[in-house]
């Protein structure tokens, strides 16, 4: 790959992680928020329109896109949560609103409907986007590491129990939700400003399948899974040049296969911990498998 | 006048096509209780079955029995892969792994088929039209259609009687209260999924082959959207409510007859999200569904 | 030295990137810890098969890089857009190629993911002379500004849509007519010749192309005196019954379809049943594969307009053209789609040799600003698709062809 072409690849890559760990948030908690296609279009939109039309200036413009996509899944999951949703039924509830945005946006003439949006100024850089998945991971180290990141973990073990113990359930999954929500809007600013030309129509259920199936291929014990299931699902393909017209099929076989085989994914707790106990032996000069 | 009597028969013609497909979805996800993403690939995949079933033997039935075997197998397939490993587990694998399958199966539809350009089933009997004259107006139908209406009808007497009265019926209907319970009563849970997700993809075959008879063409994904307004008809009418998945069919095709035939809408689609958002929100069982256990 | 080992040292001597191969072994090894050896061994293996088979091979030949969605939800028109790009390089080369030089065309998969454009354009710019791509109006706008930063030739062959170019100049360039111009003379041609007062047009508003053609096709009728009633249709519907309850409800005269093939079909098969009396005309975007298989008694009498149509043209160039296509894919005939891609191919080896390019890798940047001064200016260049030029805005521009159809055969159609 030319040097030009490495930069755009790693470039959306990173978008494309950080829509990934947007995605893994609810995720992580159990509960199946799939907006995330939403959120995206949200952020990619507004923030898009106040650089194109008004001039703003970029790291404003991305950060009015995060907060609309924020408030975006406040409405999708405080509805949702009111109505005590459970599992599949979440999802769909979530789908729909996505879908339905997307089909507003088809018919909204004001961001060129079904034609898309050009002429979005060209803001994102690599360098900004490695600073921000930079400062996103370790926001995700740390978080596993504050009271919210227990509680998260908490719900997802058992969502029904934790309320006894004085865990204010509602409150902290909203929390987490808008985390996810707005982390996504700012994924899909970022989005905007280097492809520079987005429609509805890319917003759909490709690219829900495209961000959703790397982070259960790669695991939802921990968010280094779905990092490393959208780099693995993404890098590949491109290495392997016989696999052009069979991308999707690898992709898709791949989940389910690991599914099938390890159905938490490929980086578990066990994997984690594994990981952990060779490289304290390795520290120590001890031969891991010794 | 005579438009309104028209838009009323294409509002049933296209319930009946909804009702057909919603039927197949709903058994699998009132008995499974799983986000099933594949219904739309297997339909899709049975439609073709059929179409080269029609071109070999030139006969509507042959291929109609082919799109039903075909589409329980491919079912079965599907359900041993995606639903039995993960009985029981976190919601969102038997989501993301039908969904995968489902993609699965459409690439292979497309890398097999002229790279996934439309196909149009060959002209066959079912295009045959009859129509009446009024004195002012004129109403008209075609075969395709009206079998499409009479399967409809016939699936939902069967299949009330199905579930209702054998054997396999009453494992679905126990599987369906619930899993666990059933399991200790010693019914096979994993035979009932099995049987359950054939029959509802054999169903999704016999749709595929009308839908392909009746349609201007075919391609990998247009299954697609079919499978979204199944969703939709079957949250609003109640997870494995059959009657319930007919009826709500009909509706919706009333609706979205009306919709185009006297608005100027775009946003005709849109009805069908706003339904299941507005479904979830106030009733989740549906309207004619009975409030599953809750446990996430 | 177990087999792990001897796998890399045979990938050395074919000549693997060193790089790529220091890494690949500090990833197995780590893999090797924690997947086991026999999955280590597999996954390495295959990475170490990638960075061997991309090696790059230098020659003496023309490049140039397309890119189309040979994947993804828009494929349905590319297994046509390829075959006419393959017949045009492979009738170029079989004469010798251009100035003794093959040409050599690489296919790259958009995936129909414009995140991939974004990435496909600037490898095809490092990697080409010239881009003969996008091909589709969506895939070209996220391509086009990238292009022209990188200051490299980008030609798009199908993408029809308004003011694609205009912010890409001098490097972008578009093949097809844009609606603005292809609408109007056939609408004015069809109300000249049928007369009508009122009319319907029916527009797929979830595509860009056809909602064009379908307002400016509705602006047309009404700027040469015509009622006209617009309605919505989608592809994607399993009946089309209420659209044209409702269009035989407006007592038209005529009806013109603006959408993409399968509601063109399923739209004229319908009014067939029910018996509307009105004339039908077909905008360019209802053409495809699909509506030429119709049988003769549905499509008798239905008018269209196309930049161009291989099956009525009696050009000996389109007849050969038509043959090949024929040859390649199973008797089938080409539509414009095919035509389009394949005119693009001619263009650009029309204008190598006209500017008389060097085509050594060291002159590329000014090989390349040759190459755009020359085809700028393009006049009266005989395509398939007929005589053309090029316009400022960097579209070529080419009459529109009203055809009609008589006996499962498409005539022209003059105004009488």
């Amino acid at each position: 790959m030319s040097e030009a072409a490495l930069h755009s690849f790693v470039t959306l890559q990173l978008i494309f992680i950080l829509a990934a760990l947007a995605h893994y948030l609810p995720l992580s908690m159990r509960q199946l928020d799939v907006g995330i296609v939403g959120y995206f279009a949200v952020g990619a939109y507004v923030s898009a329109i106040f650089t194109r039309d008004y001039e703003m200036n970029f790291a404003l413009a991305l950060a009015l896109g995060a907060i609309a996509a924020g408030i975006a899944a406040l409405i999708v999951d405080s509805l949702a949560t009111r109505v005590r949703l459970s599992g599949f039924a979440y999802a769909i509830f979530s789908l729909s609103f996505a879908e339905a945005l997307r089909i507003i946006l088809n018919n909204t003439s004001y961001v060129g409907g079904t034609a898309g949006f050009a002429g979005i100024p060209a803001e994102t850089t690599l360098i900004q986007v490695s600073l921000i998945f930079l400062v996103v991971v370790f926001g995700f180290w740390l978080l596993d590491r504050t009271r919210l990141g227990a509680l998260k973990t908490a719900i997802a073990d058992d969502e029904f129990i934790v309320p006894i113990f004085g865990v204010p359930l509602v409150a902290t999954k909203l929390v987490i939700f808008v985390l996810g929500g707005m982390l996504g809007g700012l994924a899909g600013g970022l989005y905007a400003h280097y492809v520079l030309y987005i429609r509805p129509d890319n917003f759909g259920f490709s690219l829900l399948i495209a961000i959703q199936l790397p982070i259960v291929f790669g695991g939802l014990d921990r968010f280094y899974g779905a990092i490393a299931g959208t780099l693995i699902l993404g890098i590949v393909p491109e290495l392997v040049r016989g696999l052009e017209q069979y991308r999707l099929i690898f992709t898709a076989a791949a989940t389910v296969g690991v599914l099938i085989v390890r159905p938490s994914g490929l980086i578990t707790f066990e994997t984690i911990s594994r990981a952990r106990t060779s490289f304290r032996k390795l520290a120590r000069g001890i031969h891991p498998n010794g | 006048m005579g438009t309104f009597v028209q838009q009323c028969i294409n509002g049933l013609t296209i319930g009946c096509t909804y009702a057909l497909v919603a039927v197949g979805f709903t058994l699998i996800f009132g008995v499974l209780r799983v986000v099933y993403l594949s219904h739309g690939a297997v339909l899709a995949a049975s439609s073709y079955l059929g179409l080269y079933a029609l071109a070999y033997s030139g006969s509507v039935l042959i291929a109609i029995a082919t799109g039903i075997i075909g589409g329980a197998l491919l079912g079965f397939i599907v359900e041993y892969m995606t639903v039995r490993p993960f009985r029981g587990q976190n919601h969102l694998i038997p989501m993301v792994a039908t969904a995968s399958v489902a993609t699965i199966i459409q690439e292979v539809l497309r890398l097999t088929f002229q790279g996934g350009q439309p196909i149009a089933y060959p002209r066959a009997i079912t295009s045959a039209l009859y129509e009446w004259k009024f004195s002012e107006f004129r109403i008209y139908v075609t075969l395709g259609q009206i079998t499409i209406a009479l399967v409809a009808i016939l699936l939902v007497v069967a299949l009330n009687l199905a579930v209702k009265r054998s054997w396999m019926g009453r494992g679905i209907r126990s599987v369906a209260d619930s899993e666990w319970v059933s399991s200790l009563l010693g019914v096979h849970v994993n035979a009932i999924s099995a049987q359950t997700v054939a029959l509802g993809s054999s169903l999704a075959g016999a749709a595929g082959v009308l839908l392909g008879l009746t349609v201007p063409a075919i391609d990998p994904h247009f299954g697609e959207t079919l499978q979204f307004k199944a969703l939709a008809i079957t949250l609003f009418a109640g997870l494995g409510s059959v009657p319930g998945a007919v009826i709500g069919g009909i509706m919706l095709g009333l609706v979205e007859a009306f919709a185009s035939g006297y608005l100027a809408t775009s946003y005709r689609d849109l009805f069908a999200y706003v339904m299941m958002i507005v479904i979830l929100s106030v009733r989740p069982a549906g309207l004619l569904g009975r409030q599953p256990a809750q446990r996430v | 030295m177990g087999p792990a080992e001897s796998k890399l040292s045979v990938d050395i001597r074919a000549g693997a990137g060193a790089d790529g191969l220091g890494i690949a072994q500090l990833i197995a090894q780590t893999w090797r810890e924690q997947m086991g050896i026999k999955t280590a061994r597999i996954v390495s293996a295959v990475i170490l098969l990638g960075a061997a088979t991309s090696t790059a091979t230098a020659q003496e030949a023309w490049n140039i890089t397309t890119m189309l969605p040979l994947t993804g939800p828009f494929t349905a028109v590319s297994p046509e857009m390829k075959s006419g790009m393959e017949i045009a390089v492979d009738e170029i080369n079989a004469k010798g190629g251009i100035k003794g030089n093959k040409i050599k065309l690489t296919m790259l998969d958009t995936q129909s993911n414009p995140a991939q454009v974004a990435t496909l354009i600037r490898e095809a710019c490092s990697d080409a002379l010239i881009v003969a791509g996008p091909t589709l109006s969506n895939e070209a706008r996220v391509a086009f500004p990238v292009a022209k930063s990188l200051e490299c030739p980008a030609i798009a062959s199908n993408a029809a849509a308004k003011g694609i170019t205009t912010n890409s100049r001098p490097w972008a360039f578009a093949y097809a007519t844009p609606a603005e111009i292809l609408s109007p003379s056939s609408i004015e041609l069809i109300v000249k010749k049928l007369k009508p007062k009122r009319a319907v047009v029916i527009v797929e508003k979830s595509d860009p192309s056809a909602s064009d053609q379908g307002d400016v096709s509705a602006k047309s009728l009404k700027d040469n005196g015509v009622q006209v009633e617009t309605f919505v249709a989608n592809g994607n519907d399993v009946d089309f019954g209420p659209v044209v309850t409702r269009t035989a409800g407006a007592s038209p005269d005529l009806v013109v379809i603006a959408t993409i093939d399968k509601a063109a079909v399923g739209l004229i098969r319908e009014m067939r049943k029910s018996q509307l009396k009105a004339a039908i005309m077909l905008t360019q975007s209802s053409l495809s594969g699909l509506v030429n298989a119709l049988d003769a008694e549905t499509i008798e009498g239905v008018y269209r307009y196309a930049e161009a149509d291989p099956g009525s043209s009696s050009d000996p160039r389109v007849k050969q053209f038509v043959k090949a296509f024929q040859d390649r894919n199973s008797g089938k005939m080409p539509t414009f789609i095919a035509v389009a891609t394949y005119d693009t191919i001619s263009l650009i080896s029309d204008m190598i040799q006209a500017a008389d390019l060097s085509g050594k890798a060291s002159d590329r940047s000014s090989d390349r600003k040759k190459f755009v001064e020359k085809l700028s200016g393009v006049k009266d260049w005989h395509g398939l698709a007929g005589t053309m030029s090029m316009s400022a805005e960097g579209f070529m521009v080419k009459p529109a062809t009203v055809l009609v159809s008589h006996n499962g055969k498409l005539e022209r159609v003059t105004a009488d």
